[in-house]
């Protein structure tokens, strides 16, 4: 592979966005990490370039996952975008990248999955206590 | 023959130190953050403060957080040190703001620094190698 693949991975959940793009960057990917489809034009707009954009359907904001895809289908054909929801889709999702990615996985997207919903389990317990 | 230029290794973080940042304003989250990672340290994103509260309620490891001050949302930089002291307390943290009288009202701590916006990114780097070492 010539150059190191960008992916934006677009997530409004900090445990799946924190999860899934140090999974991506393992994979070798630069990943830049946004939470609302504006995110997405400011990357474009400073004319930095996007390999994929992986977007959960639902995003911080007044644009959702769908409109996302379908605006950055019309002016930048050349990004792939691939749209989750939930965790076990951002897991499955990201486990296709990463097969096609620069290097080896390093784990299963199951893990991935187990990892996130470990982190909200903690999570859940702690804000309990 | 000239001798191989060393790699800059000796710049490079220990890959082990997690730096959390909190900043709402995408681009210069995304800058700070791209930044401390190409010179060695594993970063965390958070795009407001209770992104930052579920992080660490989650048991990530993390050892120091950049926050700015100003934040969007109910909860401000602020009011994240509090909860950082309240739970956290060994943690340390490096805020910043634009308004430089906002370092006034910081809590005075050991673990506390104070960083004017705007900043140079190599400024971020020598400021939290410094509030690290003092863990």
């Amino acid at each position: 592979m010539d150059e190191k693949r960008t992916i934006m991975v677009v997530e409004p959940d900090v445990l799946v966005r924190m999860t899934v793009a140090e999974y991506l960057r393992d994979c070798g990917y630069t990943v830049i990490e946004g939470v609302a489809a504006s995110d997405v034009w400011a990357v474009l707009e400073s004319g930095n370039r996007l390999n994929a954009v992986l977007a959960d359907v639902k995003l911080s904001g007044d644009v959702d996952g769908f409109s996302l895809s379908r605006r950055i289908r019309q002016t930048h054909a050349n990004i792939d975008v691939i749209l989750t929801s939930g965790i076990a889709g951002a897991a499955n999702k990201s486990q296709e990248l990463c097969e096609d990615g620069p290097i080896r996985k390093p784990y299963q997207p199951k893990d991935v999955e187990a990892r996130i919903k470990g982190l909200m389990e903690r999570r859940r317990l702690s804000d309990k206590s | 023959m000239e001798e191989p230029v060393a790699i800059q290794q000796d710049h490079a973080e220990d890959p082990r130190k997690v730096v959390l940042i909190v900043e709402d304003d995408f681009q210069v989250r995304w800058l700070a953050s791209e930044y401390l990672r190409t010179v060695g340290f594993r970063v965390i994103e958070a795009a407001t403060a209770n992104e930052a509260i579920a992080v660490l309620s989650s048991r990530t490891q993390v050892d120091i957080i950049f926050s700015d001050i100003n934040l969007a949302g109910e909860v401000s930089g602020h009011d994240l040190a509090r909860w950082m002291a309240r739970n956290y307390p060994k943690v340390p943290m490096l805020l910043t703001s634009g308004n430089e009288r906002e370092w006034a009202s910081v809590e005075t701590r050991p673990m506390r620094a104070f960083l004017p916006k705007p900043y140079a990114l190599a400024e971020i780097q020598r400021r939290v190698r410094e509030l690290i070492a003092r863990d």
